[in-house]
């Protein structure tokens, strides 16, 4: 499910958390894995030879401190998030957009997925 | 004065410590009573002849007593304190000379890999230092056993009291700990630095995380008095992973999936609904 919102971009050569929050579809379900991929969206014309490898790692986090963007401080959240480690966009990568889409495969049986994009930017720009 | 009465029968041996006494002598008319018999082994003599005629010294000589109880004054040699290095304060005093064992474990292993006995009989060293070096078996894997033979009066200033362990002081070579396996494997660490009191001989140090899930058993044993402890030490504990930091712009909600639809409701006028 493609949410509609993009992530924040991302620029060449940096590397964060970027995370989903299933929350809103677990009901008692709960997530027992996950995992994400990453590609280059259709018809871009930035060069990424392998997009998936940009996916670091990916976890599963039942809290997480999210930065308010209006005071600065840590507010802890809980739920159920899908984490990716992503990064390490080559520069060639920079003006493209990607498709960042996490798995959560639930422990009731679903296989939920959550996608979003995330623009590629050279540092500075 | 008559002839005298017959002499008393002798008493006879019932078992080696008991036997009855001699007869007593037989009076003779006014004449003067002989001799009881001899006593048995461990029995009275016999008593003397009666006489009829109340003449005075006319009676009769008690036989002689059998060989009595005999009576062995035992007196205790001199107290022998056995002072294990460790402050332990472990004295023993020897008092008897029974074989009986008393064994004083401290431990906590129950499996152990070898049982050092250090045994005396008799006399565990008196007035020598007691070759139990208590402290020598701390952190190793097996117990420390002192056996001796012999009626031991042991006296303990109780430094080995499970509650009392903070109160040992320094110089407890026992510590209280030793038979505890501090373990080579160091993976008890307790925090023992109140209980031996900066001792640097055996380092004790308090680690965070402590491989628990350990039956700790400590036991006393002193002539049959047992004093066990078992508790499982759960001493385990981490500090929770930190929580991972996310940017508020790159944390997206899933706006929840709408699997549910209802139709907008049929309507069919044609059908009076």
């Amino acid at each position: 499910m493609r949410i509609a919102t993009p992530f924040d971009p991302i620029e060449v050569g940096e590397v964060d958390y970027f995370a989903f929050d299933f929350t809103p579809d677990m009901g008692a379900a709960t997530i027992v894995s996950t995992s994400w991929t990453c590609a280059l969206g259709p018809y871009e014309t930035a060069i990424d030879p392998t997009p998936q490898s940009r996916v670091l790692s990916a976890s599963l986090q039942t809290a997480l401190q999210v930065r308010s963007p209006m005071d600065g401080s840590l507010q802890t959240r809980t739920g159920s998030f899908s984490v990716g480690w992503i990064g390490g966009m080559p520069a060639s990568a920079s003006g493209g957009t990607y498709i960042l889409e996490a798995t959560a495969n639930l422990s009731d049986g679903r296989v939920l997925k959550l996608n979003a994009t995330a623009q590629c930017k050279l540092p500075g720009s | 004065m008559g002839g005298g009465g017959g002499r008393g029968g002798d008493g006879i041996e019932w078992d080696s410590t008991h036997g009855s006494g001699g007869g007593g002598g037989c009076g003779s008319g006014s004449n003067s009573g002989r001799a009881g018999g001899a006593g048995g082994a461990y029995g009275g003599g016999g008593g003397g002849g009666g006489s009829a005629d109340a003449v005075p010294g006319s009676i009769g000589l008690g036989g002689p007593g059998g060989q009595g109880l005999i009576v062995i004054s035992y007196t205790p040699a001199t107290g022998a304190t056995v002072n294990a290095e460790a402050s332990g304060a472990l004295e023993i005093l020897e008092i008897g000379g029974r074989v009986e064992r008393t064994a004083i474990a401290f431990g906590v292993g129950v499996s152990t890999d070898r049982r050092p006995p250090a045994e005396a009989l008799g006399g565990v060293g008196r007035s020598s230092t007691s070759p139990i070096d208590f402290t020598a078996l701390i952190g190793r894997d097996f117990w420390a056993t002192a056996e001796w033979a012999g009626a031991a009066a042991i006296i303990a200033d109780t430094p080995v009291g499970l509650e009392e362990t903070t109160s040992l002081r320094t110089g407890t070579s026992i510590y209280a700990e030793s038979g505890r396996r501090l373990t080579s494997d160091a993976q008890l660490g307790l925090d023992l630095s109140r209980t031996l009191a900066g001792d640097a001989r055996v380092p004790n140090e308090f680690q965070a995380v402590l491989r628990a899930d350990r039956l700790a058993i400590l036991e006393w044993l002193t002539g049959g008095a047992r004093i066990a402890s078992e508790g499982l030490l759960t001493l385990e504990w981490q500090d929770p992973p930190a929580l991972l930091l996310v940017s508020h712009g790159r944390l997206l909600r899933s706006p929840a999936r709408i699997r549910i639809l209802a139709g907008p409701g049929s309507r069919h006028p044609f059908r009076g609904g």
